[in-house]
């Protein structure tokens, strides 16, 4: 399908009423490793997964969430009369929410000048979104980018997607889907034609573990991957690694296994693990799961590298 | 396998500078030590000077600067080091500083004070020896006092300039516009012609000198015949002197090979003699004939004028037939000899100045300005990338030295190949090389010389830190003005007060309160602006009269396209070309500010000028909130919103204006005229400028620094670095000829692997496209990352970026902090 095409079936970048919002969590704008050149990166909010080393637990819940930041807090205390539900206090000058009061109507947002308070996730439209991402246009000509939409689970509302992907199809920019493959086929599908590429997590081998450390079972992943890999859309495999939870040599191995046989794939990432949103789960109230886990070291590291590189496979290490 | 994290691991942390082992010889890296050794200091000059202007006191001016240089160049102490190839100094140390007349003014309290004293001090430190100690006290400040150009000009400045035009001299110290950076000493700001005494020796120079000499005693032009007639004679006095001063170190090195045990030095010895012997006065037949003339002129332009800034223009441009001849065509010597050399000369580049304690307090590090330019275009529109560049950028990847400053020249037909190299440069961290973009570069300069032509515009190089000039046509006295657009819009503020010290300093605009809508304020600046211009082109212009008639530069002269021609020095308005330097600092905090106006007081009325005069008089003590409103309630320069790049625009397109009128008003000129043109400069002044400027309704503190140059104020700047680079696209650049650096901060991850090579190369063409002008990147060290733990409010728009995941480090904790500078640390592994 050619851009002429495009624009016919989108009307442009216009895109029809329904479907055309989401709650977006943030836009980055020049990153480096979300695909290839430079990319813009959205992250929206909302995922089916609940992964217990997600480093944006931010992005997993689908409505708006109050951030706190006491660091930033200069406690002239406008916060506290204007909220509803009586929910704000500065107990010894520390600015604390009571979340089981809090209704995130984000009324001390507004009078909050220093931002220790801050609403995550804004609803922006498709319009909003393209407009965004145009403005580094030309940094994507000269790096071969373009952006790549994450979150959360960028394909959780499909309809959502198709018309953004297509809006920016439309524009000419090069797209990329940050995806844990937990969407119905039905959904996924139709994206295909307008996706350039995917990032496409995979977090264990073995149904059982997956459910344990996400949520949720990994078979509709798979078979999704699969499925794409047969419409021939690129692929890049990651691989999160967590000491202990997904790093045994026998998954690794099963993850390169299954990665060779897509057909399209392009090369594995790894990402080890970090503990930097570790303050993100302090600015929502929420326990870290594994704080204190240890990092890894660059030997270790190498040798996963090593075991992928043996199936014949590109590996990046993403840190 | 994993390790656990330990912060011991992370105390000592490297950067790709620690990873990359150079490959230069055993000479080289003896030689680089007198690169970065620390200087002493030089009281030769001085000697001459007390015995010279005394003993030809009944000459012309000109004779007698023609006949400092030939007794200077004639007595001075010469060396050849060991392991030099490349030989002459500026003075008679390995690595020293020049002292000058004018330096009395404060060294003489500041030696031998017990934390001033430049040896003791702990930055910018000079070795000064106890016998020069005592000549500086007994013989040399006694001498000077009350005789200097500074002197002079003090005595003879009227008291409306001294109020008005120099900051040393005002009332106010605070005043926004200074002129005083050209009270006492020459001009400097060379840049040569050294193409052409590479081809044409200065025996040819000395030669077309003698034929315009011939020509002077047409009957018709009668008035001036004397002034022709002594400017020609002091030139051929000067070329004459550097010619023999060529020879001394000729008949030195063949003196020493005399001497020399060792057979390889014996050689290269004799061959220096031989080199010596055949440049500068004559044409230079080869690479090393070729960079040991270039720097020969350089030494006497030095000996001439001890100001800054002589710079090398298009080296590579101008060297390459020679590197093409002796390498290429001839193979008298491979790469690796052209590249040892060419270290040789890089290294001789780092000789020092010693500057104030005041000065260097706020100022450390700062080289003698020496600029190289390469790259960019050919005058046909060509990519000019040559293997001279490349040989320069290998040098520069190699040394790590603080001088030459490499500015590379890039445009859409840069070739990767040379691209590549300047970014894997980038990457060590050095600063170098500043990257300079043709596409407004050519717009800047048509605005400064409309009356040339492409071709001659595609010429440009650098002259200072950014700015653009036409090599050896024009004059640039750069450093005339330097204006603090911060402090006018204080004034705005408080009707023409200082808010510092309180004083009714500028013109009355008006009481902010009775302003019915930012067309006031708008109107208001522009006044400020224009009041305060136009004294410091009235201070510029005295100054000047009184630098020409104290410092011509016959040397100088014979090396620029004008002087021969006309008859006249160089600093006399002889060059075809003559420019005056506008400096503004403080843009962003000053359209920040002037947001914060426009929509707190004007738009959303949430603030009254009540509110914030008295939160700005109180410096935001006690007005915390209020601060925090006007830092985050309002868009903010540098993040690609419209509403706040447009008041930057403001700012810029006011500038342009006032200097426009100038150029238009001959009473605020010198006799020979000349132009004003505008850069956005501020070096490190931003923390001196800061003392001067009080609080300012951005939520800026006094006194603490303000935004260099071009950059977002400090933490403002919170949408990545493609945000920066399209506010700054937004500027009106193409009205201010000289420019203006932009600094860009990367983090060490952003350049770790070949694909980011790749991605840096892309974005800098990217950013060419988008009409910057400059940008340098500093690469985030470790040390940094640690610095801004401590002090979190400094370093607010700092990004870090792992995997997919960005966040701003100081909004990490302790830990997490510490995890990035692990991860800085090992880099090296992907």
């Amino acid at each position: 399908m050619s851009f002429a095409d495009w624009k016919i079936k989108t009307g442009g970048a216009q895109t029809p009423a329904h479907g055309d919002s989401r709650l977006v969590l943030s836009i980055t704008r020049m990153t480096i490793h979300n695909g290839p050149g430079m990319r813009t990166l959205i992250l929206f909010k909302g995922c089916p997964l609940h992964c217990i080393w997600c480093s944006t637990p931010e992005s997993q819940k689908t409505k708006p969430e109050l951030g706190v930041y006491p660091m930033k807090c200069i406690r002239c205390g406008d916060c506290i009369p204007v909220c509803p539900t009586k929910a704000i206090s500065l107990p010894d000058g520390k600015l604390t929410v009571n979340r089981s009061l809090c209704n995130v109507c984000g009324k001390c947002v507004d009078v909050c000048n220093a931002k220790a308070l801050e609403i995550m996730g804004h609803r922006m439209t498709i319009t909003q979104l393209v407009t965004e991402v145009k403005k580094d246009e030309i940094v994507y000509k000269y790096s071969h980018g373009g952006v790549t939409i994450s979150g959360g689970e960028p394909l959780f509302d499909t309809e959502f997607a198709l018309n953004l992907l297509k809006a920016f199809k439309a524009e000419g920019i090069n797209t990329g889907v940050d995806t844990c493959g937990e969407v119905p086929w039905k959904g996924l599908e139709p994206t295909l034609l307008y996706v350039d590429f995917f990032l496409w997590d995979i977090k264990h081998m073995d149904p059982e573990q997956h459910k344990k450390l996400t949520g949720v079972s990994n078979k509709l992943i798979l078979s999704n991957a699969k499925a794409v890999a047969a419409r021939n859309v690129p692929l890049y495999i990651r691989i999160p690694l967590i000491p202990g939870y997904n790093d045994s040599e026998e998954n690794i191995r099963a993850t390169c296994e299954f990665s060779r046989g897509l057909a399209s794939v392009v090369q594995v990432d790894i990402m080890p693990l970090h503990h930097l949103g570790k303050a993100r789960y302090d600015s929502l109230d929420r326990m870290y799961p594994i704080a204190g886990l240890a990092l890894y070291s660059d030997e270790a590291i190498l040798g996963i590298k090593h075991i992928v590189e043996s199936y014949g496979l590109k590996c990046v290490i993403q840190a | 396998m994993a390790i656990v994290f330990d912060k011991k691991d992370t105390q000592n942390v490297g950067s790709w500078q620690d990873l990359f082992v150079p490959s230069y010889n055993e000479r080289i890296k003896n030689l680089r030590e007198n690169a970065i050794r620390t200087p002493e200091i030089c009281l030769e000059r001085l000697r001459v000077e007390m015995k010279v202007y005394e003993q030809y006191k009944d000459e012309p001016r000109i004779i007698q600067r023609a006949r400092f240089l030939e007794a200077f160049l004639k007595e001075k102490t010469i060396h050849i080091w060991d392991n030099e190839l490349i030989i002459g100094g500026i003075n008679s140390k390995v690595r020293g500083s020049t002292i000058i007349p004018g330096d009395y003014s404060w060294l003489e309290s500041e030696l031998d004070d017990p934390v001033r004293d430049p040896q003791i001090r702990p930055f910018d430190r000079h070795i000064i020896h106890p016998e020069e100690r005592k000549e500086l006290r007994e013989v040399i400040f006694p001498y000077f006092k009350g005789k200097t150009l500074a002197d002079y000009n003090l005595a003879r400045v009227d008291d409306d300039l001294k109020e008005h035009a120099f900051a040393g001299t005002s009332s106010c110290p605070h005043i926004p516009s200074l002129a005083d950076w050209q009270m006492g000493g020459d001009i400097g700001h060379q840049m040569a012609n050294y193409e052409k005494v590479l081809h044409k020796g200065l025996k040819g120079i000395k030669a077309e000198v003698e034929y315009y000499l011939a020509q002077v005693d047409q009957p018709y032009d009668h008035y001036s015949i004397k002034e022709k007639k002594d400017f020609y004679k002091a030139v051929l006095i000067s070329v004459d002197a550097a010619i023999a001063y060529a020879k001394r170190y000729a008949d030195l090195a063949r003196e020493m090979a005399a001497k020399e045990t060792k057979p390889k030095r014996k050689k290269e010895l004799e061959h220096i003699a031989e080199v010596c012997t055949q440049v500068p006065a004559n044409p230079a037949r080869n690479w090393h004939e070729a960079l040991q003339s270039v720097w020969m002129l350089h030494v006497v332009i030095s000996c001439e004028m001890a100001s800054l800034v002589h710079c090398f223009g298009r080296f590579d441009q101008y060297m390459y037939p020679f590197y093409k001849k002796s390498v290429i065509d001839e193979k008298t010597m491979n790469h690796d000899q052209a590249l040892e050399l060419l270290e040789c000369f890089w290294i001789k580049c780092n000789g020092a100045m010693l500057r104030s304690y005041e000065f260097v307090k706020v100022l450390t590090g700062m080289g003698l300005g020496l600029v190289l330019t390469m790259g960019g275009q050919t005058r046909d529109g060509k990519d000019a990338c040559n293997d001279v560049t490349m040989l320069c950028l290998e040098t520069d990847e190699q040394l790590g030295v603080l001088l030459p400053e490499t500015a590379f020249r890039m445009w859409e037909g840069t070739p990767d190949k040379y691209l590549r190299k300047a970014t894997e440069l980038v990457r060590l961290g050095y600063g170098k090389p500043k990257f300079i973009m043709d596409k407004k570069g050519v717009q800047m300069v048509a605005k400064g010389y409309p009356e040339l032509t492409i071709e001659d515009w595609r010429e440009y190089s650098l002259l200072g830190c950014t700015e653009t000039n036409l090599p050896h046509i024009t004059m640039g006295n750069l450093y005339e003005s330097n204006s603090v657009a911060a402090k006018i819009l204080e004034l705005v503020i408080n009707n023409g007060k200082c808010a510092i010290c309180g004083k009714q300093i500028g013109p009355l605009t008006g009481d902010p309160r009775t302003f019915e809508s930012i067309d006031g304020v708008r109107q208001a600046f522009r006044e400020q602006v224009f009041y305060w211009m136009t004294y410091n082109a009235k201070g510029s212009k005295t100054l000047k009269e009184a630098q020409s008639a104290w410092y011509p530069a016959p040397f100088s002269s014979s090396l620029s396209e004008g002087p021969l021609q006309r008859g006249i020095d160089v600093t006399q308005g002889g060059a075809w070309f003559t420019t005056y330097g506008a400096f503004i600092a403080g843009l962003a905090d000053t359209a920040d500010s002037l947001g914060v106006i426009d929509r707190l007081i004007f738009r959303e009325k949430k603030l009254t000028w009540d509110e914030l005069t008295k939160a700005l008089k109180a410096n935001w003590q006690g007005y915390d909130n209020l601060r925090q409103l006007c830092i985050n309630g309002v868009p903010k320069y540098g993040n690609d919103i419209d509403a706040a790049d447009e008041w930057a625009a403001f700012v810029l397109d006011t500038w342009a204006d006032s200097l426009d009128w100038i150029n238009t008003q001959k009473e605020l000129l010198p006799p020979w005229g000349g132009r004003w043109v505008g850069a956005i400069i501020t070096g490190s002044n931003t923390v001196a400028f800061g003392h001067n400027v009080g609080s300012l309704p951005n939520g800026h503190i006094y006194p603490s620094p303000l935004a260099d140059t071009m950059s977002p104020v400090q933490g403002m700047d919170k949408s990545g670095s493609t945000a920066v680079i399209k506010s700054a696209s937004k500027l009106p650049m193409h009205r201010l000829a000289l420019g203006g650096p932009l600094n860009l901060r990367l983090s060490p991850q952003f350049i770790a692997t070949e694909r980011d090579i790749e991605n840096v190369m892309s974005f800098l063409r990217a950013i060419e496209n988008e009409g910057i002008y400059h940008v340098q990147f500093n690469i985030i060290s470790s040390e940094e990352l640690k610095k801004a733990m401590k002090e979190p409010e400094k370093y607010r728009d700092l990004m870090v970026r792992v995997a997919s995941f960005t966040a701003y480090f100081v909004d990490l904790t302790e830990e997490q902090q510490l995890d990035i500078i692990h991860r800085t640390e090992h880099q090296g592994c992907c």
